[in-house]
């Protein structure tokens, strides 16, 4: 008996006050889940911004339309009146060549006459001070004394009318209709900028990107939570199709393809582990079953298979686990001008992706071979991703532009479970050439 | 910080070191999750070992049954790697080698002065498998220590 209180003695006067400084990289491990914890509401955050961004979006759209629509009115108004005017006035111009020699009262009964003809005309007339400005410039100072009379007689509004018929020569008669088409056609060309037009825009795109993490946690296990990691770059490809929604708005979506790729580095690899040695390393949970031969394990598994068995070797110690998981993105993503000039625009992008699985494994790479471990069995196969970024295009050509879209992709839910608080994210620059139709 | 002292405690209630660090992981997170209940009833460091110490019952309780006896016979022979001019560490790691049970209810009773009441509600065994399981860590820890002696007596 007292030689237990002896041992219980020894250890609590050894060990009782026993302290011991933990790995500061704990901190930024215990640091990462905490902020994970904090994130989640962020990513909800995000998430809600996304979607509202669409929501505004589409109730824009009505009310975004109803702009466009008037210049559109305006200018089919123009095309329609400009040509039935011209036959008007041609018939005025035959009607006062015939009636020259006659004195000033048939011309006035005349006029009359024509005034009665066009009622229709008036509610027109308004939009059209241009042509009378023009008309009235071109009035000699002879017809205008000549037209005094009447002007007074007749109301203001047909002012108009009357120079028409009033003028006596008919060779300015003709000067001022050419002026006129003239004025028309500069009048379609002013209130009609190809922009309106172009409302389509259609874009093959290639890709930079880059997957990142907030965290060095590790979604394929625990294990591996402390080696070292970093994202990788890839390629994109995809056609982006955008489609203009009002002055400064546009809509955009498209196909894109979308890589991820996360590599874990120092990884320890061991063989020739014993099946005794086998069941005390599962159950510990301290190592994954490569292959039959070979075992990936933490470094104090490690130290103790070797101690253990003879046999264990450590194959690497600095082998990679790479991950990679593929995706076909289809964003909706909405696009405000911060300003237009003809040649260059710049404008900010919003809106999310459906990113829709289609290849995911697991690699582990040894210096002279590789070995496919599987694929994650945590991944959703229908992800989504929160994006924002820039978008700048340079007119190379006539409705073709240089497009730079710088992009920020923040996944949202990449994992079913298990992530041990990894968190992606990516970014990446997108070009290409822009075609407006 | 306490973080020293608290790590000590994870590595002695841990089987080994990132264990241990796990423990200390688990135990911060569940700190700061819950600073919020914690009345400033009774010291601050007392209320963290308390959660330090259910972290590592909980970890150890749900992996009991995966517990092999054989252990014990492997992990003499890892003892032998153990520096000895060490002493600490030689009876850290002794502790750590101990099944989870033993070592559970070695640190509780010897270390953090629980009764074996108490010990046998925390890990849900009766007061005597608490008592046989104390009794079996001293002989196992006595040997080790006796087998060290007898080493360092040799070198």
């Amino acid at each position: 008996m007292e030689d237990n209180r002896n041992i219980d003695q020894l250890f609590r006067e050894r060990l009782g006050d026993f302290e011991k400084k933990p790995n500061p990289e704990l901190w930024s491990q215990i640091e990462g889940r905490l902020d994970n914890n904090k994130k989640r509401p962020f990513a909800y955050w995000w998430l809600y911004s996304g979607v509202a961004v669409v929501i505004i979006g589409f109730l824009l759209v009505p009310t975004l339309f109803e702009n466009p629509k008037k210049p559109i009115q305006k200018i089919e108004q123009n095309i329609t009146t400009a040509p039935t005017e011209d036959k008007l006035k041609q018939k005025d111009t035959i009607t006062v060549f015939e009636k020259q020699p006659n004195v000033v009262n048939e011309a006035k009964e005349n006029t009359r006459i024509a005034i009665q003809k066009k009622p229709i005309q008036k509610i027109e007339k308004p939009e059209l001070n241009i042509h009378e400005k023009e008309e009235q410039n071109l009035r000699t100072p002879s017809s205008r004394i000549a037209l005094s009379s009447i002007l007074i007689q007749k109301s203001n509004s047909l002012s108009y009318e009357d120079a028409i018929v009033e003028t006596p020569l008919q060779k300015k008669k003709e000067k001022s209709l050419v002026n006129l088409f003239d004025v028309v056609n500069d009048k379609d060309s002013l209130t009609d900028p190809t922009e309106n037009t172009k409302k389509w825009a259609i874009q093959p795109t290639y890709a930079f990107t880059s997957s990142q993490s907030f965290n060095d946690a590790s979604p394929i296990d625990r294990l591996l939570q402390s080696n070292p990691k970093s994202g990788s770059n890839a390629s994109a490809f995809g056609i982006s199709l955008t489609y203009k929604i009002g002055k400064k708005w546009a809509i955009r979506s498209g196909i894109h393809t979308h890589q991820a790729k996360f590599s874990t580095r120092n990884v320890n690899v061991v063989s020739g582990v014993t099946s005794s040695g086998l069941t005390g390393v599962t159950n510990t949970n301290n190592s994954l079953l490569v292959s039959d031969q070979l075992f990936v394990a933490d470094s104090t598994t490690v130290s103790t298979l070797l101690n253990l068995n003879t046999s264990t070797m450590l194959v690497s110690n600095n082998a990679v686990i790479e991950h990679q998981y593929n995706y076909i993105e289809v964003p909706v993503e909405f696009r405000y001008d911060i300003f237009n000039k003809t040649e260059y625009s710049l404008g900010v992008i919003s809106g999310i992706s459906a990113l829709f699985l289609n290849k995911n494994m697991i690699q582990l790479l040894l210096t002279d071979s590789s070995y496919l471990l599987g694929e994650s069995n945590n991944l959703n196969s229908l992800n989504f991703s929160s994006n924002l970024g820039i978008d700048f295009n340079y007119a190379i050509l006539e409705n073709v532009y240089l497009n730079v879209n710088p992009m920020f992709k923040l996944h949202l839910n990449t994992f079913s479970r298990d992530s041990n608080g990894f968190r992606p994210y990516f970014w990446g620059v997108y070009s290409g050439i822009k075609y407006q139709f | 910080m306490f973080s020293g002292k608290l790590f000590g405690l994870c590595l002695k209630y841990a089987k080994n070191y990132p264990d241990a660090e796990d423990v200390l992981q688990d135990s911060f997170v569940t700190i700061f999750e819950k600073i919020h209940q914690y009345k400033y009833q009774g010291s601050f460091e007392g209320w963290a070992k308390r959660i330090a110490i259910n972290t590592a019952l909980k970890r150890y309780r749900s992996q009991s049954k995966l517990q092999i006896v054989k252990e014990i016979e492997t992990s003499e022979e890892v003892t032998l790697e153990v520096d000895e001019v060490i002493e600490t560490d030689f009876l850290l790691n002794s502790i750590q080698e101990l099944p989870d049970k033993y070592r559970l209810v070695f640190n509780l009773y010897a270390m953090d002065h629980f009764s074996h009441k108490e010990i046998s509600e925390m890990l849900n065994i009766s007061v005597g498998t608490s008592k046989s399981n104390l009794s079996r860590a001293r002989l196992i820890l006595k040997e080790k220590i006796i087998a060290h002696r007898k080493q360092q007596e040799k070198a």
